[in-house]
């Protein structure tokens, strides 16, 4: 049982490793090439400003990208215990009293986490609750969202329409797809109390030693200490 | 009653060493249980706004730490030793010197997360005892520089200030730059005084060596004069330039001085989100502490308090460096900005203090409070990484310690070294009128590569929401928006 879950923990990470290479290695892509069609632009390439009219959604894409990886990032640092604490109590006692201490303020903070869930699950539906105007249609029924109109509509984004029935289906309402990324932030929150809650219950260990400096100072200091 | 048990509750969940974001989560919790009508959604109604999710410079945090952990996994920390070895080991204390300025340069790009002790300070310290550099002086050295750096751009710390206290992040470059070279330059002042008290030989300058430490770490030393040219000249905006200079590391550390794998990218990707993500959520939640703060009045009732108690803006400034390098020995930087600032500065601004300078100060005072004993980060990094008693690691920085008060002192009553450029002059002026703290450039042409920017006052990230907005939620926000900023003061506002 322990080491399912253990394995499931390390799975978990793994995937949200791959997830946020590919995402910020995107992000850095899309940024560099906006600096690129900009000056291009501003030297009278006629194509390059045409581009830089077009993707406008690059900054909105690079916002929610951002706010994507800052909750998957969080997600990671629990899984490898690099959060950051106030370990003033826990640096001075008994090592088998901290790992007590740690342990219960790991199952304190699990409840915490899955409580912060509900909230922001409430503040990105309500946060998504107006209907741009370009997501609207006007029909004999009066204003519609373009995902409930006739399928036939060509400019329905599909992708956006397959979400929204989806996740429709499970009693959660979007309107848009910045919506849609909204809701990854709960979804975080609930996978980093359950890690929490089985970090203190000892069902899981972090990946390396736990600590309260950030784990890039310890792995760097182990590997500076190996070449000197 | 509930209330008080659930505040102790919170104070022992800290104390077990609960991760930070739950602790700032569970207070905002707590707090807006406390008042009535208002939803407890309004816990993360702001993080989806502009205060976090919609902020244009939140965009640079991973790119700008993606380049720092990067540059952290080669042997740039090496080459950087190597060149300013090179070049300042002739100096009286060159080799301080050169440990003073490589520990800048890598802290600028790493953050002040106590990365360039373990780096910088493995390598400076045994080279430090070896050039018979006194043992403590060479401990508080290395231990001093693990946060040297934090001032100059484009450091993390300054960019997160920036985001809480919603200034432009360029301006704050501006006015940080000066007092960051002033700390290293009466730091390596002390050094030449330390120097002479030692027996430590010259090393006679070898413009051979130097050329070639110089051609080898030529890439490295190319990045801080194309980033800044490139912000300076207006080529690159913040994030955009962020993501160059996540672009330009990875590409050396690649396919340049092949010292980093293209199967460790994955691994070097996480480590740096994951880092990122125990900043950001703490972000997250403690806006919803901040939001409460705003709310329930709390800066405004400071604001008072303080008139009351304190009539003159030095003795103000006094009590904030006293309470800020307080804050800085308890708190790790990011958590520190994000709590203390939205507290602190409308009671500076009432004060008329520039918001940029109060940013440099503030900066500064963390720098302190990262040396100061008991429990700076710094001491307890430096102790675990030299494996030498804290009480030694104490008196080594002593020294150091009084150093860097003296240019906190001269940062804090000689504004003029942060507010020197016109640019910066001017937002206050545009603050205590009540207006935006940005100065707003010329509108651009429409349908020019400007106008498609954002134009130059504004940016394009806060411009074009994407998604599109109804007249409705521009409507709803404009309401929104001044129960969200605090009131300035009368007084501030007449100035």
């Amino acid at each position: 049982m322990l080491q399912t879950l253990q394995r499931w923990d390390v799975a978990l990470a793994r995937v949200e490793g791959h997830v946020v290479t590919l995402l910020l290695l995107v992000m850095i892509a899309v940024a560099a090439l906006q600096a690129l069609w900009f000056n291009l632009a501003e030297g009278g390439v006629g194509w390059a400003a045409r581009i830089l009219q077009a993707s406008a959604w690059a900054d909105r894409f690079l916002q929610r990208g951002t706010l994507c990886l800052a909750f998957l990032g969080a997600s990671l640092a629990t899984h490898e215990g690099k959060h950051f604490s106030i370990d003033l109590v826990t640096r001075v006692v008994p090592e088998r009293v901290a790992r007590v201490l740690l342990r219960a303020g790991a199952l304190g903070a699990g409840v915490v986490s899955l409580a912060l869930a509900l909230v922001f699950f409430e503040a990105s539906l309500a946060s998504d609750a107006t209907v741009p105007f370009e997501y609207e249609r006007l029909t004999a029924l009066g204003r519609q969202h373009v995902c409930d109109v006739a399928a036939a509509d060509a400019a329905r984004p599909q992708l956006l329409c397959g979400l929204r029935a989806a996740l429709g289906a499970a009693g959660v309402s979007v309107s848009t797809l910045g919506g849609v990324t909204l809701l990854l932030v709960p979804v975080m929150l609930v996978v980093i109390g359950l890690r929490l809650f089985a970090r203190g219950a000892g069902l899981v260990a972090p990946s390396k030693a736990a600590s309260s400096m950030p784990g890039a100072v310890a792995e760097h200091g182990q590997k500076t200490r190996e070449r000197t | 009653m509930i209330g008080i048990a659930c505040g102790v509750l919170i104070v022992l969940l800290a104390l077990c060493g609960a991760p930070l974001f739950a602790v700032f989560g569970a207070t905002a919790l707590l707090l807006f249980a406390d008042l009535p009508a208002t939803p407890r959604s309004a816990v993360a109604n702001d993080v989806f706004s502009e205060r976090f999710a919609d902020s244009p410079i939140l965009v640079t945090i991973p790119l700008f730490t993606l380049a720092g952990v990067v540059l952290a996994e080669t042997e740039a920390s090496r080459r950087l030793v190597a060149v300013s070895r090179a070049l300042l080991g002739w100096m009286p204390g060159g080799l301080a010197i050169v440990c003073i300025a490589t520990s800048a340069l890598f802290t600028t790009f790493t953050g002040g997360s106590g990365i360039t002790i373990v780096a910088v300070g493995g390598l400076l310290l045994p080279a430090l005892l070896a050039e018979k550099y006194p043992e403590r002086f060479s401990l508080g050295l290395v231990t001093a520089g693990g946060s040297l750096g934090l001032l100059l751009p484009p450091s993390l710390p300054i960019i997160i200030y920036g985001v809480v206290a919603s200034i432009d992040i360029e301006s704050l470059f501006i006015a940080s730059f000066l007092p960051g070279l002033l700390t290293l330059g009466l730091l390596s002042l002390y050094s030449g005084f330390a120097w002479r008290k030692s027996r430590v030989r010259l090393q006679p300058f070898d413009a051979r060596a130097a050329v070639r430490a110089l051609w080898a770490a030529k890439w490295e030393l190319l990045l801080p004069a194309a980033l800044l040219s490139g912000l300076l000249l207006g080529v690159l905006r913040i994030h955009e330039a962020a993501a160059f200079t996540a672009l330009y590391v990875l590409v050396i550390a690649l396919f340049v001085s092949r010292e980093l794998r293209l199967r460790d990218v994955p691994r070097v990707v996480s480590k740096c989100v994951s880092l990122v993500g125990a900043i950001l959520i703490i972000m997250a939640t403690a806006i919803g502490f901040t939001s409460y703060l705003i709310q329930a009045s709390i800066p405004q009732l400071a604001v008072e308090s303080m008139q009351a108690l304190i009539a003159s803006k030095w003795t103000f400034l006094l009590l904030l460096n006293l309470f800020l390098i307080f804050v800085g020995m308890l708190m790790d930087i990011f958590s520190a900005i994000i709590v203390v600032v939205p507290l602190i500065a409308p009671v500076a601004t009432h004060f008329g203090i520039n918001p940029y300078h109060l940013g440099a100060i503030f900066l500064l005072n963390l720098e302190v409070g990262y040396l100061a004993p008991p429990v700076g980060l710094n001491l307890f990094l430096a102790s675990f990484r030299f494996e030498r008693p804290m009480l030694e690691v104490y008196r080594a920085v002593a020294p150091f310690i009084l150093v860097l008060l003296v240019c906190l002192g001269i940062v804090t009553y000689a504004p003029g070294l942060c507010t020197w450029s016109s640019r910066l002059v001017l937002p206050l002026r545009l603050d205590s009128l009540g207006e935006h703290t940005t100065v707003p450039g010329e509108a651009p042409e429409p349908g020019s590569p400007e106008a498609a920017r954002g134009g130059e006052g504004g940016d394009r990230l806060q411009d074009l929401s994407g998604e599109g907005e109804t007249l409705e939620t521009l409507m709803n926000r404009a309401e929104r928006e001044p129960q969200r900023r605090p009131e300035l003061p009368t007084k501030a506002r007449a100035r």
